[in-house]
């Protein structure tokens, strides 16, 4: 069971890398440490009614 | 980092993942005529093709140009139009590889249990996929809770008993959910850490939250 649960952190882990390089490719670049937080911190904002919160997280965390 | 950029990464994310799901989810269809899998095959290369030649710039600069379009929704492809059509790719083929890791997790879920009902096969990034985009076509549910459930259990039904599909379901939501707890109490912790006002032992370069503008003099 553990390894069940490692394999989709492994692919959470993958997703973080993949929107950290879209962050750079559109204009902003984030250092991968506090990248990796607000994308994992911001993934728990699924389990929030409404789809976008997580969304909502990282435009809180990440914004000016 | 303006709100803009976040919200335009996010539908470039989704938009990934979502278009990746309708193509496996369209093996679907095997389960209730398993004698078109070549056809179900050929779709989901079809899709893999779309995907390549909607990604290309040529056809991103054509939609950014279209006029039809509103102000917001052109800016924000002319701004998608700027990423390389090699990284566009490379992330396709990482989010292609992420289902295939999603695969290995509930094949793991399966086996936990003592069963095995089918090898590692596109019947489960199927079952995975199909469940996932009823999931977001449930308005309001967290997570797709309960959607998610209803479709995979239903489909799984097919393989083995109402009951282990519903007891394989409930658990690979444990194993999601547990694996999004996990990374989401571990990244508020780093974030906790690395918040300049909770850390000021930390120097203010490494500990430093701001996105970096690229061309910025920090760039060095």
């Amino acid at each position: 069971m553990c390894g069940a649960i490692a394999v989709p952190m492994a692919r959470q882990t993958i997703s973080a890398v993949i929107w950290i390089g879209m962050v750079g490719t559109v204009g902003h670049r984030l250092r991968i440490l506090p990248g990796l937080a607000v994308y994992f911190l911001c993934g728990l904002g699924r389990y929030a009614p409404g789809k976008v919160a997580h969304v909502l997280g990282r435009v809180v965390l990440l914004g000016p | 980092m303006p709100a803009r950029t976040v919200i335009i990464t996010a539908a470039l994310e989704a938009g990934l993942s979502i278009g990746v799901a309708c193509g496996l989810a369209t093996y679907v269809v095997t389960f209730f005529f398993p004698h078109v899998t070549g056809v179900a095959v050929a779709a989901i290369v079809a899709a893999c093709v779309t995907f390549t030649v909607v990604l290309h710039p040529s056809v991103r600069a054509w939609a950014s140009g279209l006029t039809a379009l509103p102000g917001w929704l052109r800016s924000s492809i002319e701004e998608f139009a700027r990423v390389r059509y090699h990284i566009a790719l490379i992330w396709f083929a990482i989010h292609v590889g992420g289902c295939v890791l999603q695969m290995g997790a509930f094949w793991l879920t399966l086996a936990s249990i003592g069963l095995q009902p089918f090898d590692l096969d596109l019947r489960i990034g199927a079952v995975i996929a199909a469940s996932y985009l009823s999931g977001l076509a449930v308005p309001f549910a967290p997570a797709g809770i309960g959607a998610r459930e209803v479709f995979s259990t239903g489909l799984l039904g097919f393989w083995m008993p109402l009951a282990d599909a519903l007891e394989v379901t409930i658990l690979y939501r444990f194993v999601t959910m547990s694996a999004e707890l996990l990374t989401g109490f571990g990244g508020l912790a780093v974030w906790t850490r690395l918040r300049p006002d909770t850390a000021p032992e930390q120097p203010a370069t490494e500990s430093s939250l701001a996105p970096v503008a690229v061309g910025s003099p920090q760039d060095g």
